[in-house]
């Protein structure tokens, strides 16, 4: 698997479009939910997944085929999601109003329970509380159901790293939520 | 995984419950991505284009030439593919009263009687012996590991190493063999044929009939024999006017459909005429290039 990415990225650095075709099939469902986890919002997830291939494309001369794909393209959107909501904030601030973030758009407020309270609320504090790296493993985690044998393979780290980054965020998750016990 | 607390336990397992909504179809997102890093594409080199003469005023000058460039470019699109088929496509062609006999890369001779066609490609022999033909050709195959293919309107022959007659006309086609197994399909049957087997097509029943070739000489017109066996006198013209580059008229139209049966020596065209005017109990006019069967 490894050896294969690196062996696509070094053919998208050439301009291979197939390659890239490669490469986005692998990716975009995870890139999706990965950015739909941050920014709650369908139609702006599936925009800023978009963009970060497109970036891809756009820089694929300084692509450095050994470093892992999926850091990257979750380093674009992480960036790209943080220009969303300062555009935002600008914006809120214009209209004079206070930014409600967090407030998922796409569940039903009839079906709100204390199960989906809880879940809502772990998803705040990944997005506003974990630091990045944190939080990309966390997500490939929980959302991708990765192993972490497979996220360290995935991000090109050790697996003792994975496992300690995952123990970090659980640990920031309680401290954050210790009142829904 | 270091021990976890209750609410650590908690958060763990619900994390992962939470409902994403789901991906949008990948193929669409990929269509509109294509586009778009198309677009890049062309900005990009625009960019550089731009930034890289001295002058920036010589881009917008190149600009009406530019459109020019992209109609070149797009006759060439359309020109291309027509000059590589005539660059890499071989014709041998036979006019009306033509006769000739090419040999092939391959040691294979085709004779093309009048009025036919045969086209290859010029890698004739190296990965394929395939070649199409449209009117009436005997072939004398060279054994060989690569199967040797002939391509017509109505079916597909393919052979090893034999000698047969092909014809495939707009009237009418046929294949017979003389020497060796000759494979023939179309797009609802295939059948094997023999020495001594032909096959005839009914090209309305779109069948293919076989039958055995019911004289010696084989095929006739290399032998300049036209054999006829309740054949449609319009077919037996037909091959009359690719022989001697005349015109054949009927002044009754049902008379095209009268079936002649008879074996007409082809080497002179007084004989020919005086032989079908026989075979059909009708008499002829020939002003020398029409003939009109009364």
């Amino acid at each position: 698997m490894a050896e294969q990415e690196h062996l696509l990225l070094q053919k998208i650095k050439e301009s291979d479009k197939i390659a890239f075709h490669q490469l986005f099939s692998n990716f975009y469902d995870s890139l999706f939910r990965f950015v739909v986890y941050r920014v709650q919002d369908r139609d702006l997830a599936e925009d800023i997944a978009q963009e970060t291939f497109l970036r891809v494309w756009k820089t694929r001369e300084a692509i450095q085929p050994n470093k892992s794909f999926f850091s990257l393209i979750a380093r674009i959107s992480t960036n790209l999601c943080y220009d969303h909501f300062r555009h935002m904030e600008v914006r809120h601030r214009h209209e004079d109003t206070i930014p409600v973030f967090g407030k998922s758009h796409f569940d039903d407020p009839e079906a709100v329970t204390q199960a989906t309270i809880l879940q809502e609320e772990i998803q705040k504090v990944v997005n506003d509380k974990l630091p990045d790296k944190c939080r990309n493993i966390f997500i490939l985690s929980r959302i991708e159901g990765k192993s972490n044998p497979e996220i360290a393979e995935l991000l090109d780290l050790s697996v003792r790293t994975v496992e300690n980054q995952i123990y970090r965020a659980l640990k920031v998750l309680r401290k954050n939520l210790k009142n829904y016990l | 995984m270091k021990k976890l607390d209750k609410l650590q336990q908690l958060i763990w397992e619900r994390s992962a419950q939470l409902n994403l909504p789901n991906p949008p179809d990948k193929n669409e997102v990929w269509m509109r991505l294509e586009q778009l890093m198309d677009i890049s594409d062309i900005d990009m080199s625009q960019d550089q284009q731009r930034f890289s003469p001295p002058k920036q005023g010589i881009w917008s000058a190149l600009r009406p030439r530019l459109n020019y460039a992209v109609a070149l470019g797009l006759a060439l699109v359309i020109a291309l593919p027509m000059a590589y088929d005539s660059l890499t496509t071989e014709t041998v062609l036979t006019k009306v009263t033509d006769f000739q006999t090419i040999q092939l890369a391959d040691g294979s001779t085709i004779s093309l009687n009048a009025g036919s066609r045969i086209k290859y490609k010029k890698d004739f022999n190296t990965e394929h012996r395939t070649l199409t033909l449209s009117g009436e050709a005997y072939f004398n195959v060279q054994k060989g590991t690569i199967p040797f293919v002939i391509n017509t309107d109505h079916g597909q022959i393919t052979v090893l190493g034999t000698s047969f007659n092909v014809r495939a006309r707009k009237d009418g086609f046929e294949v017979g063999v003389n020497e060796g197994i000759v494979k023939v399909s179309n797009e609802t049957k295939s059948v094997l044929l023999t020495v001594g087997e032909m096959i005839d097509v009914d090209l309305n029943a779109n069948s293919l009939n076989k039958r055995t070739v019911s004289y010696g000489n084989y095929p006739d017109w290399m032998h300049e024999k036209l054999v006829c066996d309740r054949t449609p006198l319009s077919e037996v013209c037909g091959e009359i006017e690719r022989t001697f580059g005349i015109s054949f008229k009927f002044s009754n139209q049902s008379l095209a459909d009268i079936t002649v049966t008879g074996v007409i020596d082809t080497k002179d065209l007084n004989i020919v005429l005086s032989t079908i005017s026989l075979l059909t109990q009708h008499e002829f006019k020939f002003d020398g290039d029409t003939c009109t069967i009364i």
